[in-house]
């Protein structure tokens, strides 16, 4: 086994090198979109998009705080994909879980009063309930091979429909009718991390999670033959591992994750549930997990990108009423179908192959 | 050079992934002749022949037919021009008659309606003038396998296929069988079709061929006339060195070996509620390696996957080294000492996105040697699979590399160093070289007597009748879900004659096959 030397071509590197080009083919298109849609002062527009976010530390607390939910929901979902599971239900986990969240945040009877044991409990309830939903499609999935992903999309709507009846019935203040919960109670809120910013506690939990989950993954029993299975569910089978066992499992955890997520986002973030519809975190887990590659550190760096690039739509959006904030989603889309595309940029590594094979001979 | 039918100048195939799969290959075939290639496997023959039919574009390198630079947009393009393929995974439809399904695509029609009388005497016709003896209203599902694949040579017939290109025909064949495709094949030879014949099979590409192109590594080395070469030399120039044939000095006796596989009145059902395997009883000692012959789709993989778990079978009993196995989970089985190195290896055996490493344990990951309650113990597992990529001299650069970027071979070896690993008392090795080249198929045949030597009992069961003869110790003969035949040596037993058993023509009486258990 002699050690080889470093080319553009080999595996690692190419990835690499694919995802610069996917963002910047996707970087071009909006230029040239901004172009169009200014005519003469699309650059400096272009510049001010990638660079807003980090011109005032306000700015750049909205990038890191809005890829929390974004990072959550996309650790979640990758553990779906690893396993092979097209899962979307991380969406309605979301709204469920925020509603379970909402009723212990609420509930003056339960809050001791203390910070960091009230935010765990709101967070952890999150998580619990998340799991526990989750295992829904688990079950249907793991004993009747059940499509995961009708069920989940439907599961989606029905939680929503269930979570936002509690919340009108039930969450509102004094029993009255109302679009909204009542205040969470102070100590359930996640105190500030970057003062003066939005940025909240929340980012710590999101890091540790990451690394959880990268542990999970490569260092563990379970994250093997979660990435066994999700490559080939027969070799898995052959090989002695039990997949309704694997699938719950899978399904508990990341249920528990989404739900985590919801409990981290709204206490962080939020003064009261307001969510009237689906916040539609959930989805974008997917979008997460896609260009991630499916690996928690390539999670951890899309919830960035994709987050920094939304802050810079938003506040190029507020100071300038030509820009609409929508404008990014076609970056989002460029880089989704790049990344996640097989052939891209696949002829020239095989001409470069070509042209190092008749070099050596 | 009015007889060069097809030409190829300087092909050089790269895949995406970037496995040089041909380089700098020049071909010439002559019309009407009967041109095998051969190569071991991953040596690029099959990527060449989809170059041929246009299923894959060549890199670089130019085609010549009938004397003409061509460059076919696909396949279908290919069969117009009068180029025709018999894969070696047919390509029929189950419920279509035998005249449906050649026809299909090319249907001769009454206005907008396919013309089925006509369908059928044109077929009828067809089979005729190339003298096959088949029933074209019957359907496909109802036939053999030598029958259905009659039925993919019409089909390039009645295409009017002027070059036909079999890929591993004999691989499903009786030896009775290749001898009649044989003979059709010299006649199509004497009507001026051009064959070219891929096989692993030596003996019979020297037999067949007129010309021979061997293929190493993706590069050409060289054509030759059958009648000059021996197979001796063949084998020499498609793995580069000598090799030896009969493993018998390899073998040593074993001495007290104790039962380890005992399998008695074993049925399997298929979930239509077709029996599979018949009452099926046998067993293995330690030291020994038992052959499963027979015509593949006979009911060995179903045995197989009975035993090892993939399948549940209703009624029997399968003892391994004494414990009652049926109601075992795969994991416990494995843990009671069984082994199985899987018929296909991109099915089963490997997860072929994964690395080597990632696939060297997966059957043993869960011993305390390599991994924790929780947490795997990866510098363990480290050097565990680099250990058995070089004891199994897997060819790779790295344990990092992904499996599915080895050649067939390899990624064989990878599955056998696995099952070897996992130091059990039964090895089931089903196929256990079926398409992989003779350097690797030689090494895994050494590695399977090692173990037999070591004392434990191995299953073998083989399409192959030259891999399961040089290997059995003891041979059983399944056709049609039953064993019809038991050899408890395989002195002085040949090929024909295993072909009558496995054909049905002959069979053992009921106590001879009992012998079978010991008893």
């Amino acid at each position: 086994m002699n050690k080889k030397k470093f080319k553009w071509t080999d595996e690692g590197p190419f990835e690499f090198l694919r995802i610069m080009a996917s963002i910047g083919t996707a970087l071009l298109v909006t230029f040239i979109v901004l172009c169009i849609v200014t005519k003469s002062f699309a650059l400096e527009l272009f510049i001010d998009l990638l660079t807003y976010p980090t011109q005032k530390m306000l700015y750049f607390g909205y990038v890191l705080v809005k890829m929390v939910p974004l990072c959550f929901a996309g650790l979640a979902t990758l553990l779906y994909f690893r396993t092979g599971l097209f899962n979307l239900s991380t969406e309605g986990v979301f709204y469920i879980s925020g509603v379970v969240a909402t009723w212990f945040a609420i509930n003056p009877n339960i809050m001791t009063g203390n910070e960091i044991v009230d935010s765990a409990i709101c967070i952890l309830a999150a998580g619990v309930s998340g799991a526990l939903i989750a295992l829904i499609p688990g079950f249907l999935k793991a004993k009747l091979n059940a499509d995961e992903m009708v069920i989940s999309l439907m599961m989606n709507s029905i939680l929503f429909g269930i979570g936002y009846y509690i919340v009108l019935n039930y969450l509102a203040i004094g029993g009255i009718t109302g679009t909204a919960s009542a205040d969470f109670i102070d100590t359930a809120r996640l105190t500030k991390l970057i003062p003066k910013t939005q940025v909240h506690t929340g980012l710590i939990i999101m890091f540790v999670m990451v690394a959880l989950v990268y542990i999970l993954l490569f260092k563990t029993k379970l994250g093997y033959s979660i990435r066994m299975t999700g490559l080939n569910k027969s070799f898995a089978k052959y090989s002695g591992m039990s997949a309704f066992g694997l699938f719950m499992t899978v399904h508990l955890l990341a249920g528990f994750i989404g739900g985590m997520g919801s409990g981290v986002e709204l206490m962080g973030l939020y003064k009261k549930f307001s969510w009237s519809q689906l916040p539609g975190l959930g989805f974008t887990g997917a979008l997460m997990a896609n260009i991630g590659k499916n690996h928690p550190i390539g999670v951890l760096l899309a919830a960035f990108g994709i987050s920094y690039l939304r802050a810079g739509a938003q506040l190029l959006a507020n100071s300038n009423p030509v820009i609409d904030i929508s404008m990014i989603s076609i970056v989002e889309v460029i880089l989704t179908l790049l990344i996640s595309s097989q052939y891209f940029l696949r002829k020239w590594r095989g001409k470069q192959m070509l042209k190092e094979e008749q070099k050596n001979g | 050079m009015e007889d060069i039918i097809l030409k190829l100048e300087n092909i050089t195939k790269i895949y995406p992934n970037g496995t040089v799969a041909n380089k700098d290959i020049n071909i010439e075939l002559k019309k009407g002749e009967i041109h095998s290639i051969v190569g071991e496997n991953g040596a690029g023959k099959s990527t060449l022949m989809k170059i041929i039919f246009a299923i894959e574009k060549q890199t670089t390198g130019k085609i010549y037919y009938k004397g003409e630079e061509i460059n076919f947009a696909n396949s279908m393009d290919a069969i117009a021009n009068g180029i025709g393929m018999v894969h070696q995974h047919f390509m029929l439809i189950p419920s279509f008659t035998v005249a449906e399904n050649i026809v299909l695509g090319a249907e001769p029609k009454k206005g907008a309606f396919i013309d089925k009388k006509e369908a059928v005497r044109v077929t009828q016709e067809l089979a005729k003038k190339y003298n096959f003896d088949i029933d074209v209203t019957q359907k496909v599902s109802e036939l053999n396998v030598s029958a259905k694949q009659k039925v993919e040579i019409l089909k390039t017939l009645y295409r009017d296929a002027e070059v036909i290109i079999l890929d591993e025909p004999t691989a499903v064949l009786t030896p009775q069988e290749t001898e009649q495709l044989f003979e059709q094949l010299l006649q199509f030879k004497q009507m001026g079709h051009t064959i070219v014949f891929i096989s692993h099979k030596l003996n019979e590409v020297k037999q067949i061929s007129d010309r021979i192109s061997v293929i190493r590594l993706g590069e050409s080395k060289g054509t030759h006339e059958a009648k000059d070469v021996t197979i001796e030399k063949l084998t020499e120039l498609i793995i580069g060195r000598k090799l030896e044939t009969s493993y018998d000095e390899y073998r040593k006796p074993v001495e007290h070996p104790e039962m380890i596989l005992d399998v008695r009145n074993l049925s399997f059902k298929d979930s239509a509620g077709v029996p599979k395997v018949k009452n099926a009883s046998f067993s293995i000692k330690g030291g020994e390696i038992l052959g499963i012959a027979g015509v593949q789709g006979n009911g060995q993989e179903e045995l197989i996957k009975a035993i090892t778990g993939l399948l549940p079978f209703q009624e029997g009993t399968v003892k391994v080294c004494g414990q009652e196995i049926q109601k075992m989970t795969i994991m416990q089985k494995r843990n009671a000492g069984m082994s199985y190195i899987p018929e296909d290896r991109m099915i089963d055996g490997c997860a072929a996105g994964a690395s080597i490493q990632d696939n060297m344990i997966s059957t043993t990951y869960t011993k305390n040697t390599l991994s924790g309650k929780l947490f795997l113990k990866g510098k363990t597992i480290r050097k565990t699979s680099q250990d058995l990529i070089e004891r199994f001299a897997v060819k790779t650069n790295s344990e990092k590399e992904k499996v599915g970027a080895l050649s067939g071979g390899n990624i064989q070896k990878v599955v056998v160093a696995r099952e070897w690993s996992t130091d059990p008392k039964l090895m089931i090795a089903e196929q256990p070289t079926r398409g992989i080249d003779v350097g690797s198929a030689n090494y895994i045949h050494k590695e399977l007597i090692e173990m037999r030597n070591q004392g434990k009992g191995i299953l073998l069961v083989s399409a192959d009748l030259n891999e399961v003869m040089a290997l059995s110790d003891r041979l059983i003969v399944m056709d049609d879900g039953k064993i019809v035949a038991y050899f408890d040596s395989l002195k002085g037993v040949t090929e024909s004659q295993l072909g009558l058993y496995m054909l049905g023509v002959e069979h053992h009486s009921e106590e001879e096959i009992r012998r079978a258990c010991y008893e």
